[in-house]
């Protein structure tokens, strides 16, 4: 059996290996889509993260902006007082920090924590998604005891809420408020 | 002789106008627009208003009917007949109060829609015009009565368009754009072109870049002498900053697009300004 051996720095290198919905744009920038409310863009070339709103801006859209460049920020990936509104509608957005070791790449590193914040939030996006679809789902196709069979409604003496002869049904009352 | 046309006047035209209009409006999901433009054509369309009978005698001519040569022919005697019945004072007071409303509520641009039929529109006005000579008016008459006879035309599927068409398409486009467009504006409507493949956050992303730089280069500009010296165009320009800067709040849309391509070629001219 033939054995390798690695020598030199690369040897005890550590792969490091996400899964994640990302584009790499024409000019470098990688955009990632996996959050359900913000695209993120990291741009390598200008060094910097930009977080921009999946639909519209919201709330809840702020929240996951905010609680991305929290993240970043107390692991010193982003400078704290870069952080800012961008020009664009909805847009927030934070410098990199420079690396100190020449070995280890800023955007490489902001990917890495970027991927950790999403798998984070994975659990309630995923859940809120889950909920919508839920909730759609009881609607368009309800259980047996929310929905009656289709077909003609068979004829009924007293059927509905509204009964003939009542004292308290509708008609009876109003007639109080002709007079 | 050529008599000129005019297009507000034709009854027609206006009206297939605002149809247009109202449709761009529905596919954009301007509910705003959409309910004006009904409202003006509920207005003034009514079933007997002078505008209403003289657009039927319009209608009874162009659409495509594929009648025969001698109905046609009758057609167009009763469609003049009809059209001299109405009183021109009258259609012409409506006319006007039709144009006023869509000037004042749309705008002026409603006139400049593209009706595909404005040709034969155009020669129903001179038919209906008592100011053209005989022959004249014989020859457009035979034009409208020969399309009044013609088949309509079967639907023909979109034929497939091949490699060849496109990156001659692309040439072509390339050879009448690419010195007239600066680098960014190409960047731009290339980014915009391919918005909808990632949710357009390579075109949010390039805005937001753009828009920081323009109005850097706007602040800058504007401490030249020439904007010293001049107090409109140093208002201008801090009016385009502001403009720039109202971006933040605004969704991105079609006039926010050609702001930017504008401001992009102001820039330029600036630019070259300065150097010269």
């Amino acid at each position: 059996m033939a054995v390798i051996i690695k020598i030199g720095k690369e040897a005890n290198a550590k792969k490091v290996r996400l899964e994640m919905d990302l584009r790499k744009s024409v000019n470098g920038d990688l955009m990632i889509f996996d959050h359900g409310d913000i695209d993120i863009v990291l741009s390598p070339s200008k060094n910097k993260v930009v977080v921009f709103p999946k639909e519209t801006m919201s709330d809840l859209v702020y929240g996951a902006q905010n609680r991305l460049f929290a993240h970043l920020r107390k692991r010193g990936i982003v400078v704290a007082e870069s952080i800012q509104g961008g020009a664009f509608y909805g847009s927030l957005e934070g410098m990199l920090e420079e690396s100190a070791d020449p070995d280890a790449s800023a955007a490489k590193l902001a990917l890495i924590n970027i991927h950790n914040f999403i798998e984070e939030e994975r659990p309630y996006f995923e859940q809120t998604e889950a909920i919508v679809s839920m909730a759609d789902d009881e609607l368009l196709h309800p259980d047996k005891t929310h929905s009656t069979e289709l077909g003609e409604v068979p004829q009924e003496v007293e059927q509905g809420s509204i009964r003939q002869g009542y004292v308290r049904d509708p008609y009876s009352l109003g007639y109080m408020y002709t007079v | 002789m050529k008599i000129k046309h005019n297009k507000k006047r034709n009854t027609a035209f206006v009206f297939e106008s605002l149809l247009r209009e109202a449709t761009v409006a529905i596919i954009k999901g301007d509910t705003d627009k959409q309910h004006k433009v009904v409202q003006i054509i509920k207005k003034h369309f009514t079933a007997d208003s002078e505008l209403k009978k003289h657009l039927e005698c319009y209608r009874s001519l162009y659409e495509n009917q594929s009648l025969n040569a001698q109905i046609s022919e009758k057609i167009l005697t009763e469609a003049k007949m009809a059209s001299r019945l109405i009183d021109p004072h009258g259609l012409f007071k409506k006319q006007t109060e039709l144009i006023n409303d869509i000037n004042t509520t749309l705008s002026p641009s409603v006139f400049s829609n593209f009706v595909p039929n404005y040709k034969t529109l155009a020669t129903i006005d001179q038919i209906f015009c008592d100011k053209l000579p005989p022959k004249t008016r014989v020859m457009l008459e035979s034009t409208i009565v020969e399309n009044m006879t013609k088949n309509a035309p079967e639907n023909v599927a979109n034929e497939e368009i091949d490699n060849t068409t496109v990156s001659c398409f692309v040439g072509k486009f390339n050879e009448k754009y690419s010195e007239t467009l600066s680098e960014e504006q190409k960047q731009l409507l290339s980014h915009y072109i391919t918005s909808f493949t990632d949710n357009a956050v390579s075109l949010k992303m390039f805005l937001n870049e753009e828009i920081v730089r323009l109005k850097d280069a706007i602040v800058e500009s504007s401490t030249d002498e020439m904007f010293a010296e001049d107090a409109e165009m140093k208002q201008k320009a801090s009016q385009i900053i502001e403009k720039l800067e109202g971006f933040k709040k605004a969704q991105i849309n079609d006039d926010i697009l050609l702001t930017v391509l504008k401001t992009q070629e102001l820039v330029k001219e600036m630019s070259n300004g300065s150097n010269n």
